[in-house]
């Protein structure tokens, strides 16, 4: 079987036994590896309704079918289980190193299972893994933890996962890094990690992985840089803040192509959208009651991209990519950090009226070491300010710190306390749902969320495609999967002309509020096409460039010798959303999840570039429901399940 | 289909300290093996055999090189394009990025041959490169 390595480590936590399990090829070519694998198996073995931080839980690291075969920007790495933060389904994605230290210790998953007696790590070399104590590493940062393993494998090119401080303390918004900070932060898995008691996963391999046809890897790839080439020397930061705002005054909406992206990532990564995203109301303000007339321009102009490139030493690119949207930079008071995403910018930012950018490093920078997710971390502290500020919350509560919009001063002492379940931290380290449960008073509408997770920092009421994926997506809350923007992004028409193609360049703003049977199957088509991605291990940022540019279904044929169309590759990412969501109707969850008014503009805001926008919502799912071929409450039919070899949910 | 021993091996262990991933074992002065399921196909065994013992995968046996022969990765860096490939592929990690600091007219984030003595002339990393930036040849010719 070429692309993949064939098979699957198993660990038990609670016996320290570790095994192999081979994965027939037949597996693969049903629903690929990476995401698609691990929710094929994970469907099978966690059993239903169980406890997401009890021993029957299963925690999998696994790596994309295309990850190391030749293809660039197929470096990803994902993290699977049931999601406590959630209830349903969880997944994360992560890039840097971790997706090909996993293949080449030759294996395309590793699973845990149980609940180990003590802290300890799993350490894979070269096919031979073994359970190792973590005692000492227990309490160490992130960092800490990666530099010491990385010290242990006697200077060779090895690979670490692992959880820290919050993911120790069972926070529910914890995460897991890799590569000095970076996060597979949403679902909190990390919190599944802690309770396993698994510190880290450390690998060193050097294993080969097989390929069908080298050379016309090489070919698609070399074509596909050629357009990553492309860098144009004169855009500037301030150049995005005047188009956001041109795009917020013009009545039409422009239709955008991954060109542009891909010469902004390269140039500053994903922080270049900021004032852009303000502008056109993609970026939520203040907890989401806010708009760019609150958070305007002279006062975004302190989170420029070009301010946060000025900081930058040093291009990070994660495995196999080109592109290097990624940086370290150095901190105010010394030391470095991996270039804040613009989801972290502005979730410490705008969302809590914040103008101070050295806060915004120092807080992404404690976060990362944390193992704490900054999307869900910044809302939650949003929520705690805007429950300080109606009186919901008292100064003796929070232990004197002053939550009032714009205060940047006790943003670092919260997150802290956060992390370590101090004082009001421990109120909050759970995320809002958990939160406003606990806090009662009313504070429930200030909890800005979607089935339990905190949103992303893209905003329903601009992009109508947004709020939709946010709650019927398997995995709620999450930016990654679809919108109307990423469907015109992906061009999938070019390559499958079944779907409708989106042609002209300006169309009108008001037409994105009708709930038409086109937006259907546009937001059916970016969950599908996003599973696909996520079997591969492609980047969404590629993705993004337009499946013109990007070759993702002639990868996939040239690395394993199929010889699939890109229907048949849709319809496998239909599968794998398929078992997705068969998994959340065993586990008895609302498959619509339920969000905060605020965000599908219920009431809408009255000011700003959203305003008087609403979601219609409803209409919406239901014709979703219906292009995935479900019924109309969202569930798969037996014979969807059937087919992939599975048992229909009862 | 890897690299094995064949019974004209001395068991002078010249292989054993070069196999970056611990495929060969054996006794001192006793014939030497190789498991299959750990090889990698590097070929570094085949270049440090003294006695042409080691049969490679295309049936021919194995030719020593003295050391100064051996081909080693030379970047053309207006084709690299920083990817990383190269450095996570490598088996023996002589591969590295320049860091922050610049030396020797490379760039921080390009990769360099940080530990030439390592280097075991597999040629991985140019089979892999995506962009053919890598080509092998001998340090003191190139």
């Amino acid at each position: 079987m070429n692309a993949v390595m064939g098979k699957v480590l198993w660990v038990n936590l609670s016996e320290g036994k570790i095994w192999e399990e081979t994965i027939a090829p037949e597996i693969y070519e049903r629903v690929l590896s990476g995401l698609g694998l691990a929710a094929y198996l994970l469907y099978q073995r966690i059993p239903p309704g169980c406890d997401p931080l009890g021993p029957e839980n299963i925690l999998g690291f696994v790596s994309g079918l295309l990850t190391g075969t030749g293809s660039l920007m197929t470096g990803r790495w994902m993290v699977v289980g049931k999601s406590p933060l959630t209830g349903r389904w969880g997944d994360a994605n992560c890039g840097g190193t971790l997706s090909p230290a996993i293949k080449q210790c030759g294996y395309d998953g590793i699973f845990f299972t149980g609940i180990s007696p003590k802290p300890v790590y799993l350490l894979v070399e070269h096919g031979r893994a073994e359970l190792r104590d973590a005692s000492d590493l227990w309490g160490k940062d992130t960092r800490q933890t990666e530099n010491e393993l990385l010290s242990r494998m006697s200077g060779r090119q090895g690979a670490v996962a692992c959880i820290g401080p919050a993911g120790e303390a069972g926070s529910l918004i914890a995460g897991i890094a890799n590569d000095q900070g970076r996060m597979a932060a949403r679902s909190g898995l990390g919190a599944v990690m802690g309770s396993k008691r698994l510190k880290a996963i450390a690998l060193h391999g050097a294993y080969r992985i097989p390929v069908h046809n080298p050379q016309e890897m090489k070919q698609l790839s070399d074509r596909f840089n050629r357009f990553l080439n492309i860098q144009p020397p004169f855009v500037n930061g301030r150049s995005m803040a005047v188009l956001g705002w041109l795009l917020q005054v013009l009545p039409l909406q422009m239709r955008q192509d991954g060109l542009l992206y891909k010469i902004l990532l390269s140039k500053w990564g994903t922080t270049s959208m900021n004032q852009f995203s303000i502008e056109t109301g993609d970026a939520p303000i203040r907890n989401w009651g806010g708009s760019n007339r609150s958070y305007g321009l002279r006062t975004s102009q302190r989170i420029n991209p070009d301010l946060i490139r000025a900081r930058e030493q040093v291009k990070y690119h994660c495995y196999s990519c080109p592109v290097g949207c990624g940086g370290m930079c150095s901190l105010p008071q010394g030391g470095e950090t991996h270039k804040p995403e613009y989801e972290t910018v502005l979730a410490l930012s705008g969302l809590l009226q914040c103008t101070d950018l050295d806060i915004v490093f120092e807080a992404n920078e404690l976060l990362n070491r944390a193992g704490m997710d900054s999307i869900s971390a910044g809302g939650t502290v949003a929520f705690a300010i805007e429950c300080y500020e109606h009186g919901l919350l008292t100064p003796q509560e929070t232990d004197g710190l002053e939550l009032r919009w714009g205060n940047a001063a006790v943003i670092l002492p919260l997150l802290q306390r956060m992390v370590t379940r101090q004082g009001i931290g421990d109120l909050l380290a759970d995320g809002v749902r958990a939160a406003s449960q606990r806090l009662g008073r009313g504070s429930e509408k200030f909890a800005i969320h979607a089935g339990g997770q905190e949103l992303a920092m893209h905003d329903g009421r601009n992009d109508p495609g947004f709020a939709l994926h946010y709650v019927v997506e398997p995995t709620p809350g999450r930016h990654t999967i679809g919108s109307y923007l990423y469907y015109e992004m992906f061009q999938l028409w070019r390559k499958l002309p079944h779907l409708p193609a989106v042609r002209s360049l300006f169309y009108t703003k008001n037409s994105k509020y009708r709930p038409d049977a086109e937006k259907a199957i546009w937001a059916a088509a970016c969950s599908q096409f996003t599973q696909l991605m996520n079997g591969a291990g492609l980047c969404l940022f590629a993705g993004l460039f337009g499946v013109h540019r990007v070759p993702i279904f002639e990868w996939l044929n040239a690395a394993t010798g199929w010889q699939k169309s890109p229907a048949e590759y849709l319809r496998i990412g239909q599968d794998i959303q398929t078992i997705r969501q068969a998994f959340n109707i065993r586990e008895k969850v609302a498959l619509q999840a339920e969000i905060g008014d605020r965000a599908i503009g219920a009431p809408p805001l009255s000011e700003g570039a959203n305003r008087q926008r609403s979601v219609p919502l409803n209409e919406l799912v239901s014709r979703y429901w219906q292009q995935m071929g479900w019924d109309e409450q969202g569930r798969p039919h037996p014979e969807q399940i059937q087919a992939l070899g599975l048992d229909f949910p009862e | 289909m890897s690299y094995t021993i064949t019974e004209d091996c001395t068991g002078c262990g010249a292989c054993v300290r070069r196999c970056p991933v611990e495929a060969i074992t054996g006794e001192r002065k006793q014939r030497h093996t190789i498991d299959p399921e750990l090889c990698i196909d590097c070929g570094a065994c085949a270049l440090v055999c003294p006695t042409q013992a080691i049969l490679c995968p295309n049936g021919e046996r194995s030719k020593p090189k003295r050391i100064n022969e051996w081909l080693q990765p030379v970047w053309n860096y207006e084709a690299c394009v920083l990817c990383r490939i190269c450095v996570i592929t490598c088996p023996t990690g002589a591969i590295q990025q320049m860091d922050a600091r610049h030396a020797n007219g490379i760039r921080a984030g390009e990769p360099y041959l940080r530990a030439p003595k390592n280097c075991i002339s597999c040629s991985f990393c140019a089979a892999d490169c995506p962009t053919n930036a890598i080509r092998m040849a001998n340090p003191k010719v190139s």
